[in-house]
C-alpha cells in the first residue's frame, strides 16, 4: 500500500503536522475564550497540550523515517496474504462518494422535510439502487418492510416517536 | 467477608425477566455476529441504544449476552466463509476454513463454542476474583494516582494499537481533543462549540460509537465489490462425527483450552494488547506444543480451539481495568461501558464501596450469558449457513437506517443522527489512513477524567510545595508508580514477542 513507504507515510506525516497547526493557531483560539486571570491550567491548555502532542509525535516520527537507517519490520511480508486470494479488492470511490452524500442529507434535509420513514424508503431505494440492485420487487419491497418493521419496533415496541417531517405535517390526518 | 451482596446480586440476575434478556441477547448477538459484513462490535453498536428502554437488570444482561453471542457469531464467519467477523477471529481461519472445506464445518464450528464459552468463563471467573480486590486498592487512589493510570492506559494502547506507535498515539490524542468539546469542567466555559447549543453537553458517546464502530465499517465494505461475499455456499457433510465433537475430543482438547484461556487472560487484563494478539500468540503457543504441528494449517482442532479460547478470554479480562477502576481497556469494555453509562451506571472503585449489589448481579449475568451463549450456539450452527448468504446490498443501507433510528432514539435529536455519519466519514478516513479507532474511542471517553484529575493533582502539587514533595507524601503513588514501570516493560517484550507472528490486516474492521 502506498502509505506504508516512506513518502507515503511522510506525506500523512506533513498532513497531521498541518492539522495540529491548524488546530493550534485558528480553531483552539478562535473557538476558545481567552483565559481571563493567571490561572495556571486555563480551558484552553488540554487542546494545546493535544495539539502540541501530535505535532511533538509526527516531527519525531519524520525524523526517525528520514534520518535513521530503515529496519525491515516482522510481520510486513506477509501482511494480508492469508486472506489476499479470496479478497475482490475493486474499488469504486464514486459510487461510495454518492452514498455518503445521500448520508450526510438525510439528517439536514431528508428527514425534517419528508420523515422518518419516507425518508427511510427514499435513502434505501437510492442506495440499493447504487449498490446495484434492479430487481423492482425487492427495490421496492425491502425499504417499505424495514420502515414497518422499525414503525413496530419504536413506535409500538418502545413508544418512541420518529420525526413525521414537514411534508406529513402539511397532509390532513397526521 | 459480607455474602449478601453476592446473594443480591446472583438473584437479580436469575429473574426470569433477565434470563429472557440474555437469551434474546445472546440470539440477536449470534445472528448479527455471523452476518458477513456485520463485526461483533458493529452489531453491539447499533443495538446499544435500545437497551436504554430497559430496566437496569434486563438492558444490561442483554447487551452482555449479544456481546458474547456476536463473538462466537463472528467466529461462525471466519469458519465457514473465511470471513472473520472480529480481527481476533482471524486465527481461526487458518485452521476453522480448512476443516469447513473438508466438509467438518459443523465440528470446526462446535470446536470453537466449546473454546469460546471455556475462555469465556475462565476469564470471568478471574475478573470476579480479581476486580473486587483492585477495586479495595482503587479506593485509596486520589487524582495524581487516577492522572497516572489513565496516562498509563492511554499509552500502552495508543502505542500498542497497530503496527504503527505514532498513529495510535495520534489517535488517542484526537479522541482527547474530541473529548474537549463542550463545557470546561472547571470554569464552565464552552469550548469548541462555535456556537452550537447541540455541543454545549459535548459530543454523545453513543452517536460516537455508533459511528465509528458501524457506519465506518459499512463504509469502508460498500466501497468494495458486492459480489465477493454474498453468493457463498456452505456445505456441510451428510456424517455425524464431522458435524460433532466426541468426547474423547474434548477431554484432550481441555487442556490446550485452558492454557490458551490463561494467555487470553493475562493479555486482555493489559490495556492495549487486545484480543488479536492473545489470539495468534495462543495459535502458536498450541502449534509449539502440539504433537501434530504439521497439521496445523490443514484443519487442526487445536488451531480453532486455541485462538477461540484466548480471543474470547481477553473479552473477560478486559472488563477487569473496567469494573475496578472505571477505565475502559478495549472496545469491548468501551461498549460496555457506553451500555453502563445509558443505564445511569458509573463502574468504578465507588461502585464497589456504594453498593456491590449490581457489580455482582452483572458478574452473576456473565457468567449466566456464557451458559445461555452454549445452548443456543450449538442449536444456531446448522442455521447459521443460511444467514452467511445474506446479500450486501440489502444488509448496508439497512443497517444505515437501523445505525440513524438507534441514535436518533437516545436523545430524540436528529443532530444525533448527523453525529453518527460524520463519525463514519472519519471512521472510514482514518481507517484508510491505517489509523486505528479504539485508541480515539478509548482517550475520548477517558479526556474528562483525565483533565479533571490532572487539573487537581496539580492544585495538590501547588499545595505540597511542589512535585517531589506530593509524590514522597503518597506511598500509594509511589507502589503505582513502580508497578507500572514494570507493566510496561512487560507490555513492550510482549509486543516485540507478537510482531513476529505475522497478523494479517486484510480482514480487520476499523475496531482494532
Amino acid at each position: 500500500m502506498w502509505l506504508e513507504t516512506r513518502i507515503g507515510e511522510t506525506v500523512l506525516l506533513l498532513g497531521f503536522l498541518l492539522l495540529a497547526a491548524g488546530l493550534a493557531f485558528w480553531v483552539i483560539p478562535a473557538g476558545i475564550a481567552p483565559p481571563r486571570g493567571t490561572a495556571a491550567v486555563t480551558p484552553r491548555s488540554v487542546p494545546f497540550a493535544v495539539t502540541a502532542g501530535i505535532g511533538v509525535l509526527c516531527l519525531m516520527r519524520l525524523a526517525a523515517l528520514w534520518l535513521l537507517p530503515a529496519r525491515p519490520e516482522a510481520g510486513d511480508a506477509d501482511d494480508g496474504a492469508a486472506f489476499a486470494a479470496d479478497e475482490d479488492d475493486t474499488r469504486h470511490p464514486w459510487r461510495l462518494a454518492a452514498i455518503v452524500a445521500l448520508c450526510l442529507l438525510l439528517a439536514p434535509v431528508l428527514i425534517p422535510q419528508t420523515g422518518f420513514y419516507v425518508a427511510t424508503v427514499v435513502f434505501m431505494v437510492a442506495v440499493m439502487s447504487l449498490l446495484g440492485e434492479r430487481r423492482p420487487v425487492v427495490l421496492a419491497g425491502t425499504p417499505l418492510a424495514l420502515a414497518a418493521a422499525i414503525y413496530a419496533l419504536f413506535e409500538l415496541g418502545f413508544s418512541i416517536r420518529l420525526p413525521k417531517g414537514a411534508l406529513s405535517a402539511a397532509l390532513p390526518g397526521f | 467477608m459480607d455474602f449478601e451482596p453476592i446473594l443480591n446480586g446472583i438473584m437479580l440476575s436469575l429473574g426470569w425477566q433477565t434470563l429472557l434478556a440474555v437469551v434474546l441477547g445472546v440470539m440477536l448477538g449470534q445472528v448479527l455476529g455471523s452476518i458477513p459484513g456485520l463485526t461483533a462490535a458493529m452489531a453491539v453498536a447499533l443495538l446499544i441504544p435500545f437497551t436504554f428502554y430497559f430496566d437496569p437488570w434486563i438492558g444490561i444482561p442483554m447487551m452482555l449476552g449479544m456481546f458474547k453471542g456476536s463473538l462466537f457469531g463472528g467466529s461462525l464467519a471466519a469458519i465457514l466463509i473465511r470471513t472473520p467477523g472480529t480481527p481476533a477471529a482471524a486465527a481461526t481461519v487458518l485452521d476453522g476454513n480448512e476443516l469447513a472445506r473438508q466438509g467438518k464445518g459443523g465440528k470446526a464450528a462446535r470446536a470453537a463454542l466449546f473454546a469460546s464459552v471455556t475462555g469465556d468463563t475462565f476469564s470471568d471467573i478471574c475478573l470476579i476474583l480479581a476486580a473486587g480486590t483492585l477495586a479495595a486498592i482503587a479506593i485509596r487512589f486520589g487524582p495524581g494516582e487516577y492522572v497516572l493510570l489513565i496516562a498509563f492506559s492511554l499509552f500502552t494502547l495508543g502505542s500498542l494499537s497497530g503496527r504503527r506507535p505514532w498513529k495510535g498515539l495520534v489517535s488517542m490524542l484526537i479522541g482527547v481533543l474530541i473529548g474537549c468539546i463542550g463545557l470546561d469542567p472547571i470554569t464552565g466555559s464552552p469550548r469548541l462549540t462555535f456556537g452550537s447549543l447541540e455541543l454545549m453537553d459535548g459530543i454523545a458517546l453513543i452517536p460516537m460509537l455508533i459511528g465509528l464502530l458501524a457506519v465506518s465499517e459499512v463504509f469502508l465494505q460498500m466501497e468494495r465489490s458486492t459480489r465477493s461475499l454474498a453468493a457463498r455456499a456452505v456445505a456441510f457433510s451428510p456424517k455425524r462425527e464431522d458435524n460433532h465433537l466426541s468426547w474423547r475430543e474434548v477431554r484432550s482438547l481441555t487442556p490446550l483450552t485452558l492454557r490458551s484461556s490463561a494467555i487470553g487472560t493475562m493479555i486482555g487484563a493489559l490495556p492495549g494488547l487486545g484480543a488479536t494478539i492473545a489470539a495468534f500468540l495462543a495459535y502458536n503457543e498450541a502449534r509449539r506444543i502440539s504433537k501434530t504441528p504439521e497439521k496445523f494449517g490443514k484443519g487442526s482442532l487445536e488451531g480453532v480451539v486455541a485462538p477461540e479460547a484466548a480471543n474470547n478470554a481477553v473479552s473477560g479480562a478486559n472488563m477487569i481495568p473496567l469494573l475496578a477502576f472505571g477505565i475502559p481497556g478495549d472496545v469491548a469494555a468501551a461498549l460496555l461501558l457506553g451500555a453502563f453509562m445509558i443505564q445511569g451506571i458509573t463502574p468504578g472503585p465507588m461502585a464497589f464501596a456504594a453498593d456491590p449489589t449490581p457489580i455482582y448481579a452483572i458478574f452473576a449475568a456473565m457468567l449466566l450469558a456464557n451458559f445461555v451463549n452454549f445452548g443456543i450456539g450449538n442449536a444456531f450452527i446448522p442455521v447459521a449457513k443460511r444467514l452467511l448468504v445474506v446479500p450486501k446490498r440489502i444488509l448496508f443501507p439497512a443497517v444505515l437506517i437501523f445505525a440513524s433510528a438507534g441514535a436518533y432514539a437516545m436523545r430524540g435529536s436528529v443532530f444525533d443522527v448527523q453525529l453518527v455519519f460524520v463519525f463514519g466519514i472519519m471512521g472510514y478516513a482514518l481507517t484508510r489512513l491505517g489509523i486505528p479507532l479504539v485508541p480515539l474511542l478509548i482517550g475520548f471517553i477517558l479526556a474528562p477524567i483525565l483533565e479533571r484529575s490532572a487539573r487537581q493533582t496539580l492544585l495538590l502539587v501547588q499545595a505540597a510545595d511542589g512535585w517531589t514533595n506530593y509524590v514522597l507524601s503518597r506511598p500509594v503513588l509511589m507502589i503505582l508508580l513502580a508497578v507500572l514501570a514494570v507493566l510496561l516493560l512487560l507490555v513492550w517484550r510482549q509486543r516485540r514477542r507478537t510482531l513476529g507472528l505475522g497478523l494479517p490486516h486484510t480482514a480487520r474492521p476499523p475496531g482494532d
